[in-house]
């Protein structure tokens, strides 16, 4: 068998060659997977991921801290750029996918080559929180359906429009359910009275008012101090009958004004409005049921963003509603095999680094 | 903002305390260093009352945790840091006067950032997730920064025992690496909560527990950095020095996860974005 030594490769200390080393694995690694993406066989990382296994010498190096750090290294830099990049696909891309298989690697080898050394809790927890967490990423990336539904209230539907890097396509997909929309509600909070104070000259409001706050500011020696809401009645013309309004009373250098809702009131060179901002979404919820081919309910249930319905591996998401239609609901709906397991990694993962901890206190030390 | 102002001359009061208690033990360790070292701390956990107070009293009046925009975060950030050093660091002046100095500059930048509205809590972040995701990170930021103090001090002091002030900044005993090294143990285990109880979380509310999105990828860069500083501190030969360093780089990303992200062009597209 072929057994070439990294000592005899390079000069120097056993641990500047075994960074060497883990860099020209890792750097080979990377231009196999770029070379499988770019003739479509990413099967080709399994020649790297084979002999890595198979060669003692080079399954000794991914076992050790230096291939570790070179491997965090090179991971750390790759993250950097596709955020700085903004260059999501890159995540996808087979060689980075190399890269994270070799993390998987380097854990499963340092568990079954050292565990009969290392029989610490922490070092088991994380080195298997990984294996199982990547092994779930893997399963997701060539598993996962995602997709949407448009749902009005009363409609029946058996079909998604299938997503794709988040973004919803015309290709419909079947569900194996139907899903029926029996109800929804949005509700808002309340809404938010300010008064904007805008300057001569300058395009946007130099301070805002919180009514209910009863904030106080000061522009140019002039004090503002918002003191509450009040219902008025305007005559908007000699003879009509008075309307009644909403008013933001407003102390201007101590001196009470009333704003009505969006007509403006000069103060020297400035000006204030008074604007009824619309409350963001509290709620907005689907009361959803899942039906068999036959047409029975299976399952009911109130779906709201952060309590999805979970039905045989599908999980039905609360993710749109329709200011313009009361009745709309969106629902997003994703399969994802990997997701269990991953989720037990991480939180195996995080079980192993509470593991380590010692609380450290500076004299002792 | 009187409660703020308030804060504000605690925390500063606090570095003026540390700062004349190490200046007076540098001239002539004794009895009047240490009231003042006692003095800074005292002003470092009346400060925290006060921020904690805040935050309390903000929770009563919105009835969602303040932890939705950066200020309320800023405001959180000083009372896990200063809950940190108060567990792990106290008994270093240096320390003090570090932490002083740094909850300082938090706050500073949270005056400039003070939010005008915090009463509405999206349907994302209603989320019994929400409060230990954020408790986690911001304990974990706490500890790093003592570590980021700890590996600057290592830079400066290799050798604490050999010198001759080395009584008067509390420092002579301390085996700063060792030091280092447990509380980012500590450090890396919270944010390794943090980042998962994000992805769990994100899993119940957007249907993928990870989605490439900046600040997730920023946060899995500041758990790199500190995950290559664990192993490299296993590689013989590595020096202090460079652990150091990289402990200084490790805190860097995370003040770049927390307020960084927020400039990159690609902040837009996070899902974690704070109202400012």
């Amino acid at each position: 068998m072929l057994c070439i030594r990294p000592e005899q490769l390079l000069g120097g200390s056993t641990v500047m060659k075994n960074f060497l080393l883990s860099a020209l694995i890792v750097a080979a690694v990377i231009a196999i997977g770029a070379a499988g993406g770019m003739i479509d066989l990413p099967w080709l990382l399994l020649i790297p991921a084979v002999a890595l296994v198979a060669w003692p010498d080079a399954r000794r190096l991914v076992t050790t801290n230096e291939f570790t750090v070179i491997l965090v290294l090179v991971l750390t830099v790759a993250v950097l750029v596709g955020t700085l990049a903004q260059n999501r696909p890159m995540f996808s891309t087979f060689w980075f996918q190399g890269v994270l298989g070799l993390v998987f690697l380097s854990a499963a080898l340092c568990l079954v080559d050292r565990l009969p050394a290392t029989r610490k809790w922490s070092y088991i927890l994380v080195h298997g929180a990984l294996l199982v967490a990547l092994g779930g990423a893997a399963v997701r990336n060539y598993g996962k359906e995602e997709g949407f539904l448009h749902l009005n209230k009363g409609l029946v539907a058996n079909k998604m429009l299938v997503m794709k890097d988040g973004e919803i396509t015309n290709q419909a997909r079947d569900l194996p359910f139907s899903v029926r929309m029996d109800d929804f509600m949005v509700e808002f909070y309340d809404p938010l009275p300010k008064v904007f104070v805008f300057k001569r000259d300058v395009a946007d409001a130099v301070a805002a008012l919180d009514v209910t706050k009863g904030d106080t500011v000061t522009v140019d020696r002039q004090t503002f101090k918002a003191v509450g809401v009040a219902e008025e009645t305007v005559v908007p013309a000699p003879g009509h009958p008075p309307i009644p309004v909403t008013a933001a009373q407003v102390e201007v250098n101590g001196k009470l004004v009333k704003l009505v809702e969006g007509n403006p009131v000069a103060s020297g060179d400035m000006a204030l409005v008074f604007h009824q901002l619309q409350g963001e979404p509290k709620v907005f919820q689907s009361r959803l049921s899942v039906l068999d081919e036959a047409g029975e309910v299976i399952k009911s249930q109130d779906v709201v963003v952060n309590a999805p319905l979970i039905h045989d591996g599908w999980w039905l998401y609360q993710a749109n509603w329709d200011p313009r239609d009361p009745t709309y609901s969106g629902i997003h709906a994703v399969h994802d095999p990997g997701a269990i397991p991953a989720l037990i990694g991480l939180v195996l993962l995080v079980l192993g680094t509470l593991a380590k901890i010692k609380l450290p206190t500076a004299r002792k030390e | 903002m009187v409660m703020f102002k308030t804060m504000f001359v605690s925390y500063l009061l606090a570095a003026l305390a540390y700062g004349a208690g190490i200046g007076t033990a540098l001239k002539q360790p004794g009895k009047a260093s240490r009231l003042l070292n006692i003095l800074g701390m005292l002003l470092i956990v009346a400060g925290m009352g006060i921020g904690a107070y805040m935050m309390a009293q903000s929770w009563v009046e919105t009835g969602h945790p303040p932890f939705r925009t950066l200020y309320q975060t800023l405001i959180f950030s000083s009372v896990t840091t200063a809950l940190v050093f108060l567990f792990a660091g106290r008994k270093l002046p240096v320390i003090g006067v570090s932490t002083a100095l740094f909850i300082l500059a938090i706050l500073t930048y949270g005056f400039i950032k003070r939010d005008v509205e915090a009463v509405q809590l999206p349907p994302a972040l209603q989320s019994a997730w929400f409060v230990p995701h954020v408790v986690v990170y911001f304990l974990g930021y706490a500890a790093l920064f003592v570590s980021f103090v700890t590996s600057i001090l290592a830079l400066i002091f290799p050798r604490p025992k050999e010198l001759k002030f080395a009584p008067a900044l509390g420092i002579a005993e301390v085996n700063f690496p060792a030091f280092t090294y447990r509380i980012i143990v500590f450090g890396f285990a919270m944010i390794s909560a943090g980042l998962i109880m994000g992805a769990l979380w994100a899993k119940f509310a957007w249907g993928d527990w990870w989605s490439w999105d900046p600040k997730e990828n920023f946060s899995l860069i500041t758990w790199l950095i500190y995950g290559a500083y664990l192993h490299l501190r296993l590689v013989k030969g590595v020096s202090q020095r460079t652990l150091a360093w990289v402990s200084i780089l490790g805190f860097l990303a995370v003040m770049f996860t927390y307020l960084g992200v927020n400039y990159l062009p690609s902040a837009g597209g996070t899902l974690h974005s704070y109202d400012q």
